[in-house]
């Protein structure tokens, strides 16, 4: 359950890279990525390889992923406060999806549509995605488009006992807009809206201040996220600068912002790097309270993601061209792909979770490490 | 093992030497693995057999007629499959074969198909995760695939379905204590597995 979010966080850091850019413009490449996350009680290790191609004389991408997830817990982590043992366990997920460029129906636009599945599998949950998008491009491809839906059908189980105990349906919207500014700066705006209906809490987790009684959220909630993002490339001195934004609200009375900056500097012809900060602030949800009365409040939780806190993260990454590999034997073999190492740290604030007044001897501060390699086809 | 790594080094010296670069594959994919039936002293009987989600990634050089294949197979059994309550992550290395490869002339969508047929030999590693213990097995692997190209190949690059039924013979059967069963058990092996990867060759 918890694999759920460390897996969707890392892999936001690693997607926001390219963004909606790279989604859009799809090349065929092999790329292989081993994770590694640590924060206070939990470890993941993640190995991730994806394979993206062109089906010959066609406009068609097809494309496959996999990933795996070995999660070691504290004992806390998992909701047993009494032993001090290890929880390990693995995540496995696989994800499919088709690119159709639509050049050959003689559209006045180039557009493409593409289709995805994501299916993934847990001791705790399972969860299957299928989704859909279209984009277009306008005005000589400055300006493009794009619409995408999902559906997510989740199912959650009571490991102790190996039944099944409930389910999660998520529908997930989102409409962006890309636009070239200048030719040597572009623009991205965009809108996101979720609804999620069913079981969101954690079934392991206990709120003391409501008497040890299992967490309780509500069913529903409706999440919605504008977001804008500008980069701008400086040609002389090979630099690229990006500022991010996200404004976040859900039914649930939390609101969050997101600031961001990046910067992108070539280095040699052969390598460059990427030193990015990240400041996230968000308030409570309604029913997050320092003390339950349990008479009354019909929602209890501990989840520190609930409560008020505010987040730094830093990051730094960088990335070597292999075509220094030209002419040796074997390692020639990878001359045009490039490795790229990233290293990331996030500092939570003293209100968030176990760390801080509440916990001295836990540091607040989660570590994220990813190595990978990616070859163009 | 050491006869392991003595052929894949003898395979890269080849490849090495030979200057051109062989044809690299990579893909992912799933499928499913079957499980056998368990003794299950405790109760009497045995415990059913169970069809479990299996997921998959894979990279291979390949050259004409033999490839070096490594390949991680991760199998969900942790809740749907009660007698037994563990996932397994297994990581394989093993020599390819096509015994057909330079025996047909690949001008016909069947033809190619037939001349990538591939048997597979190597050792298996298979780490297995229980709820608080672990367990490590070590065995050979067997197998074979069949390649299916979306398309009719000019070559041997592209994209294509590989079909796989494989299935481990274990050397070293580690015991685990899953929670469920009374006593720790040999955690064994599947039957059998057949997986679907998506992969390119390039």
């Amino acid at each position: 359950m918890r694999l759920q979010l460390i897996a969707a966080w890392a892999a936001g850091l690693v997607c926001a890279s390219g963004g909606l850019a790279r989604a859009q413009d799809v090349t065929q490449q092999v790329d292989v990525h081993g994770f590694y996350y640590k924060e206070t009680s939990t470890r993941v290790v993640q190995p991730r390889m994806e394979v993206l191609a062109q089906i010959p004389r066609t406009s068609t991408l097809v494309g496959a992923e996999y990933s795996l997830d070995a999660i070691s817990s504290a004992s806390i982590a998992a909701g047993n406060r009494v032993s001090d043992n290890i929880l390990t366990e693995y995540r496995n997920q696989v994800g499919a999806r088709v690119v159709q460029s639509l050049n050959r129906l003689r559209l006045p636009v180039p557009a493409r549509v593409g289709a995805n599945y994501l299916r993934s599998r847990e001791s705790d949950y399972d969860s299957d995605t299928v989704g859909g998008q279209a984009s277009v491009d306008l005005f000589e491809r400055n300006t493009t488009w794009t619409l995408a839906y999902s559906h997510s059908f989740d199912t959650v189980y009571d490991r102790p006992r190996r039944t099944r105990r409930d389910s999660l349906d998520t529908d997930f919207l989102s409409l962006s807009v890309a636009q070239l500014l200048s030719p040597t700066s572009v623009g991205v705006v965009g809108f996101e809206y979720a609804y999620l209906n069913g079981f969101q809490q954690n079934p392991y987790r206990t709120v003391a201040t409501a008497g040890n009684l299992n967490e309780v959220v509500p069913l529903i909630r409706n999440r919605y996220t504008a977001f804008g993002r500008v980069a701008k490339l400086l040609p002389a001195s090979g630099t690229t600068l990006q500022a991010i934004y996200r404004f976040y609200h859900d039914d649930w009375g939390l609101n969050a912002n997101t600031l961001e900056g990046r910067l992108y500097q070539d280095v040699t012809p052969n390598l460059d790097v990427r030193l990015a900060y990240r400041y996230y602030t968000q308030g409570h949800a309604y029913f997050a309270k320092a003390r339950y009365d349990t008479r009354v409040d019909q929602a209890y939780t501990s989840d520190p993601k609930l409560f008020a806190f505010d987040s730094h993260y830093i990051e730094g990454q960088a990335r070597l061209h292999l075509s220094g590999l030209h002419g040796l034997q074997f390692w020639g073999w990878f001359e045009n792909g490039f490795v790229e190492a990233t290293f990331g740290v996030l500092y939570s604030g003293s209100t968030f979770g176990n760390c801080g007044p509440l916990d001295p001897t836990h540091e607040c501060a989660d570590k994220f490490l990813a190595l990978g390699l990616t070859l163009p086809l | 093992m050491r006869k392991a790594l003595s052929i894949g080094v003898v395979l890269l010296a080849a490849a090495g030497s030979a200057r051109a670069r062989p044809v690299l594959v990579a893909g992912v994919g799933a499928g499913v693995d079957v499980e056998p039936s368990r003794p299950n002293p405790a109760q009497g009987g045995s415990y059913p057999s169970a069809d479990l989600a299996a997921f998959s990634f894979e990279g291979e050089i390949l050259w004409s007629q033999l490839g070096l294949l490594a390949r991680g197979v991760g199998v969900d059994g942790s809740i749907d499959y009660q007698s037994t309550g563990f996932d397994r992550f297994a990581l394989t290395v093993a020599g390819t074969f096509r015994p057909l490869a330079h025996r047909l002339r690949p001008d016909s969508y069947a033809r190619v198909v037939a001349s990538r047929l591939a048997v597979e030999l190597g050792l298996t590693y298979q780490r297995i995760l229980a709820t608080y213990n672990t367990a490590d097995n070590l065995g050979l692997h067997l197998g074979a695939h069949a390649d299916f190209p979306l398309g009719m190949p000019q070559d041997d690059h592209g994209v294509f379905v590989r079909l796989i039924v494989q299935r481990p013979i274990i050397l070293i059967d580690d015991t685990i204590s899953n929670g469920i069963a009374p006593d720790p058990f040999n955690a064994g092996a599947p039957s059998v597995q057949v997986l679907g990867v998506l992969a390119v060759a390039f």
